[in-house]
């Protein structure tokens, strides 16, 4: 059996001697802020805690950033997306224990899930749409498990989701996974992750309290509020060009918004441009029962350059809020064209806001 | 100041070797006269070997002395024994036998072994007198070595004196021995001298007929690195490893911290990294409790291993229990370590030392207390100053060290010795760590704050009532606080825990003796805190656990665990030896009475030289669960104590007088095992459905420690198995490492430099693969998909540390350095699996320290 408490302070010795280098953590793997496959970022649930008798919406974001964005723009790939749920207050409270009723509801399904008719299937079991729906049962706090460990009483519902850059199959046979595959339409070949995701979301039902989501106020590029205006033209950008003062300048995105021009730059002593996400400080709640406000954190994506941090802390429940929390991005090397951003915000009871801008890198 | 204590039994003075010949012995070298500048060492008798008393002579109630000429080659083996003086009966043929088989540690001319020739005179004297004579006087017989070893002190010059009147002023011989025969029943005054090391007086009371025999070690002047053994303690274990302090402080690797040399011995195993844990046999780790003079040393190391709590100075020898142990310990599945505070220097003077290296320094002052007659003090202090350099280096855009980690530990005791029966040792210890760091680069980030913090006292009271009874008692009390947090997990405990331990051992008769004793445990603690909710025994990944709703821990409870036990020890022959015991323990938190049984035994298939040894030991050990489980479990069927069946099976073999083979095989059942898995509601429950075997095998040889070398070599082949849930099958344990070698050595070149060496290859820790990953939108990053549990092995783990000391010897103080060559061929041992983001790519990655050259310097009067 372990430790928890020991295992924890090894945990911690480890992290801090990985963060002082002393143990040559070192990490060359891709940053997961890199963006250059199929990517889920967020699952938003609208409202962001179920409660009991009322449907929740829950709204995927996914990017194929397979290719850059204005060849996606031009050529997308066709996703497949396929929801399974029905799952509440399983067996240890935990995902897991809602593997045996997955399998059950991929036998039901068609081998080609997205044939599988809709019609007759009980609301908040399946779908293939971005957006699912959740109907929170009546009864799923009376029908919770109650642990005097609990700071509150909560049910717990999951929802399970496959996003798929080819045919997306049902595998009733696969019993502690996610029981949907993807296949190359024409071969049947596997995917690999790059075009194949699968998650869950967690939906929490507290009894006498709500989680909201948190609120992402806007979008800075280095300190200059961004305008999602459209356009036509660089000419049509004058005024996010004005705000920006000289620090940038503005164009047009193929996608017809007003985006921030930066130039590319290799070697040191490039330029770098801090992405800034405005939050509201009271987005950060107070835990049921407990002293401690929720745990805010933002996650950085680009689909080209780097930022210097993946992830940044935006409430912590010891030190509070951190008003430093954003994070520089490092144009690439060379003309990219348009570049995607993604910031997304999270707090730990599943709530999320998600923003994106684009910036022409030419 | 060594003081070993050995008592012939009565049967012994059948063949009692006349002491008072080696003054007639003479060392005669085949080989061609030395120079004058080469020192000629004469053999010393390391192995008796008793002879066979001619069954006519001793119905006729005959004695006699016989006198051998023996010679001895380079070995120290008799290769020839000759009678010189024929007195017949059959006592020539029965001394030349017996001698023919003695062992000598060989003669020397400076280094070098030779061969010698000397005469020697075996004695036969009846096991008691025909007539009832009374036998109103004593013998007393000395030993004098030098302390920490077994090298003699030859013209050590003895004085032995009654209510001050001079009763014998002598020398000892060349092999430091003295004996004094027909003395009378009285206390006695005995005083040690000798060049170069300090004067030590000693007080010894006789009994009418008693052969009181004294091994006394004299500590040389200036000296650091002697050892104080108090006699040989009857081993009432299978298997007791024990490591001198000499020893302690020059294992290569450890920078001379004596806890840490603990896990280079068999059935250790490497502990995971930065961990410093003791995970002995195959056991889990926190199941082999560490006690120092009875106090239980809950965190025995500090932040990451670094160090021990207890630094090696203050420590007498370290005894390590691997499995099938005494009834005198209990609440543990693994093994148990035994450490004790030294007894304090007695000589009058203040000596101390100050001591600084690449992680702490240390003060240490020991003497007489100012004031207090007869009582003496040592005091240590030490401090981390990691701080200064680890502080800066820690601190980033993203991370802000409010604390940089730190610890220190403080220690005292006084002793007083009463008589030469009843000792008392009292003081006081502490240590704390502490670290604070906000890093706000991870959502699991946020401020990390850890405090360890104890503070205890002990008291520590021997008596010896009588030449058949002995009474030990020690208590001791400590405030422990316990601080973790780690973004939104957060663990507090304060605890009071207060260790009482008595045991009175009784010699029923010359062969069988019976002890008695308790062993209480009360901590009156309250735990608070907010826990990741354990997700249950072999479940799959949960990710952070600051996304999962938390578990609030809010206890005031008393923790009591009284325990008595008695145990028989008994010597049915001279080559028998049968320990029995039984041992109670009752656990208040759970309500649940544990009786243990343990048997173990030792049977000498040759007492003579080479001795061999065959040892057994079977019993059931019980462990409580712990205070987290005990916490966590809200059921209303308390859990039960977590139980081990422990045998074990093995043989050791003296190769020569320093040469020693142990090999011993074990196979422990486990049952009750703490264990959490879903029950038939769907709720996770703690229940003691775990259950596991270990089996394997432990071999040492080892060197015993001589004025120039010690070292060993130890090999562990096990298995650890558990199952955690009934209908699952068994695989293998998270810290199960199939083998373990470890090779060490220490050399004193001369001129006070040392050189030693060790070298480790460990199986790679076992850990599950992840098959893929699942992304978790309420954590925004992947969960490993499992691969089947424990199913890969990291790459085997290897590394050499190389020790260099050097002393400076000066009137009054020395100096000494020394570099500890940590990793010397910079091996990056893989300690865990990195994986990407999203898991599809990995690579070992080592957590260890690279190559690290440990520089200290000591300087001491």
């Amino acid at each position: 059996m372990k430790h928890g408490i020991a295992f924890s302070f090894r945990l911690a010795a480890l992290a801090i001697s990985c963060a002082g280098g002393v143990a040559g953590c070192d990490n060359d793997f891709e940053a997961p802020s890199q963006l250059d496959s199929l990517r889920v970022l967020a699952v938003r649930p609208e409202p962001a805690s179920g409660r009991p008798g009322v449907t929740s919406k829950l709204a995927l974001t996914f990017v194929d950033a397979q290719a850059r964005p204005d060849e996606a723009a031009l050529h997308p790939r066709e996703i497949q997306i396929a929801w399974l749920g029905g799952c509440h207050n399983p067996p240890t409270r935990q995902y897991f224990g809602c593997f045996p009723l997955l399998s059950q509801l991929a036998a039901r399904l068609s081998p080609r899930v997205v044939e599988t008719k809709t019609e007759g299937v009980p609301p908040g079991f399946f779908a293939t749409t971005p957006d699912f729906e959740i109907p929170v049962p009546s009864d799923i706090l009376t029908k919770a498990a109650s642990m005097p460990g609990d700071p509150v009483h909560f049910g717990v519902s999951y929802a399970f989701f496959a996003v798929c850059a080819g045919e997306l199959r049902a595998r009733p046979d696969f019993v502690n996974r996610v029981p949907l595959d993807c296949v190359d339409p024409a071969s049947g070949a596997a995917r690999d992750h790059r075009d194949f995701v699968t998650g869950y979301t967690t939906l929490y039902t507290y009894d006498g309290f709500d989680n909201e989501n948190p609120v992402l106020e806007g979008l800075r590029f280095n300190d200059v509020a961004l305008d999602p205006a459209q356009c036509e033209s660089d000419d049509d950008c004058a005024s996010l060009r004005d705000a920006a003062g000289g620090a940038f300048d503005v164009g047009c995105s193929p996608s017809h918004q007003c985006a921030p021009v930066v130039p590319p730059c290799a070697g040191k002593g490039c330029p770098k441009y801090l992405v800034y996400p405005e939050v509201d400080p009271s987005s950060a709640e107070r835990m049921p029962n407990e002293a401690a406000t929720e745990i805010l954190w933002s996650n950085y994506y680009t689909t080209d350059g780097s930022f210097d941090a993946d992830t940044e802390l935006v409430n912590d429940p010891a030190s509070g809020f951190i008003a430093d929390h954003g994070s520089f991005f490092h144009p690439p090397p060379y003309a990219a064209g348009t570049v995607s951003l993604w910031v997304t915000l999270n707090d730990q009871r599943g709530g999320a806001a998600v923003g994106s801008f684009e910036v022409l890198v030419r | 100041m060594k003081r070993s204590r050995l008592r012939r039994g009565p049967c012994a003075a059948l063949l009692l070797l006349d002491l008072s010949l080696s003054a007639s012995v003479r060392a005669e070298s085949l080989t061609p006269p030395p120079s004058a500048s080469v020192e000629v060492v004469p053999p010393e008798l390391t192995q008796f070997v008793e002879a066979h008393y001619p069954e006519p002579a001793e119905q006729q109630r005959l004695e006699a002395d016989v006198v051998l000429s023996l010679e001895i080659d380079e070995n120290g083996g008799v290769t020839r024994a000759t009678v010189v003086e024929p007195v017949g009966n059959g006592f020539d043929e029965a001394a030349q036998a017996a001698a023919s088989a003695f062992q000598f540690r060989p003669a020397r001319r400076g280094d070098r072994p030779i061969k010698s020739k000397i005469l020697y005179r075996y004695s036969f004297r009846l096991r008691s007198a025909p007539v009832e004579e009374k036998v109103t006087t004593a013998t007393l017989s000395l030993s004098v070595v030098v302390a920490g070893g077994k090298v003699p002190i030859a013209g050590a010059k003895v004085r032995v004196g009654q209510r001050g009147r001079l009763i014998a002023n002598a020398v000892t011989d060349t092999n430091g021995r003295f004996q004094l025969r027909d003395l009378e029943p009285a206390r006695y005054d005995i005083t040690l001298e000798a060049d170069g090391f300090e004067p030590y007086t000693v007080a010894e009371t006789l009994s009418a007929a008693e052969e009181a025999a004294l091994t006394l070690g004299l500590v040389e002047k200036s000296s650091d690195t002697t050892v104080i053994v108090h006699g040989e303690r009857p081993t009432r274990e299978v298997t007791r490893r024990t490591i001198s302090r000499r020893e302690l402080s020059l294992v290569p690797g450890t920078s001379g911290d004596a806890l840490r040399a603990i896990q280079n011995l068999p059935g250790v195993a490497r502990p995971p990294a930065l961990s410093g844990v003791l995970v002995v046999r195959g056991s889990a780790d926190r199941t082999t409790p560490v006690f120092v003079d009875g106090m239980w040393i809950a965190n025995v190391y500090h932040f990451g291993g670094l160090s021990s709590v207890i630094p090696t100075e203050m420590l007498d020898e370290i005894n390590f229990y691997p499995g099938n142990f005494s009834v005198r310990y209990g609440r543990a599945l693994g093994g148990v370590v035994d450490a004790h505070f030294r007894e304090t220097r007695q000589d009058g003077r203040y000596h101390g030392f100050a001591q600084v290296d690449l992680i702490d320094a240390r003060v240490l002052l020991e003497g007489p207390v100012p004031g207090v007659s007869g009582w003496n003090f040592i005091g240590a202090a030490r401090r981390s100053h990691v701080d200064a350099w680890l502080g800066p280096l820690l601190n980033g855009r993203d991370t802000y060290v409010a604390a940089a980690p730190v610890y220190y530990d403080y220690q005292f005791i006084a002793d007083h010795r009463f008589s030469e029966r009843s000792y008392i040792r009292a003081g006081f210890i502490g240590y704390d760590d502490r670290f604070k760091l906000i890093s706000k680069g991870a959502a699991f980030g946020g401020q990390l704050d850890t405090v360890s913090s104890t503070v205890g006292i002990g008291i520590v009271y021997q008596n010896r009532l009588s030449n058949k009874a002995k009474l030990d008692l020690t208590f001791s009390a400590a405030r422990s606080h316990q601080h973790l947090q780690i973004s939104s997990v957060a663990f507090d405990i304060v605890s009071l825990g207060m260790i009482g331990r008595g045991e009175l051992e009784y010699r029923l008769q010359p062969r069988a003796t019976l002890r008695v004793g308790y062993d209480l445990l009360m901590a009156p603690y309250d735990v608070t805190g907010r826990l990741p909710e354990d997700a249950g025994s072999n479940a799959p990944d949960v990710g952070s656990p600051v996304t999962t709703p938390g578990q609030k821990l809010d206890r005031d409870a008393f923790f009591f665990v009284p325990a008595a036990y008695a145990e028989m020890d008994m010597r049915p022959t001279s080559r028998a030896q049968i320990v029995s015991g039984v041992r109670y323990d009752y656990t208040r938190e759970t309500g649940r009475h544990d009786i243990a049984p343990r048997l173990t035994a030792r049977y000498d298939l040759r007492s003579g030289f080479p001795k061999t040894t065959l040892k057994a030991g079977s019993g059931l050990f019980f462990q409580a669960p712990g205070l987290i489980e005990t916490a966590l479990n809200h059921d209303h069927s308390p859990l039960r104590s977590q139980r081990s069946f422990q045998n074990s099976l093995g043989v050791e073999q003296q190769l020569s007088g320093q040469v020693k083979l142990s090999v011993e095989g074990f196979f422990n059942l486990l049952d009750n095992l703490v264990s959490r898995s879903v029950d038939p509601r769907g709720d996770l429950r703690y229940n003691n459905e775990g259950k596991g075997r270990i089996f394997g095998s432990e071999v040492m040889l080892r060197y015993e420690p001589d004025d120039r070398f010690f070292g060993w070599v130890s090999y562990t082949l096990s298995r650890s198995e558990r199952t955690w849930v009934p209908g699952e099958p068994s695989r293998l344990f998270d810290l199960d490492q199939t083998h373990i070698l470890t090779a060490l050595g220490s050399y004193e070149l001369g001129k006070n430099w040392t050189l030693g060496m060790r070298f480790r290859y460990v199986t790679g820790n076992l850990f599950t693969p992840c098959s893929g990953g699942l992304f978790s939108s309420t954590g925004t990053s992947y969960l490993c998909v499992n691969g089947p549990l424990n199913s890969e092995r990291l790459p085997p783990f290897h590394q050499l540390d190389i020790r260099v000391d050097k002393r400076w010897k000066f009137k009054d103080f020395s100096l000494g350095a020394y570099l500890d060559l940590i990793n010397a061929y910079n091996r990056k041992n893989p300690d865990l699996i990195q994986y990407n983001y999203d898991f599809s790519a990995s690579k070992p990655q080592s957590a260890s320290l690279p190559i690290i050259p440990s520089l200290g310097l000591r300087g001491e009067f």
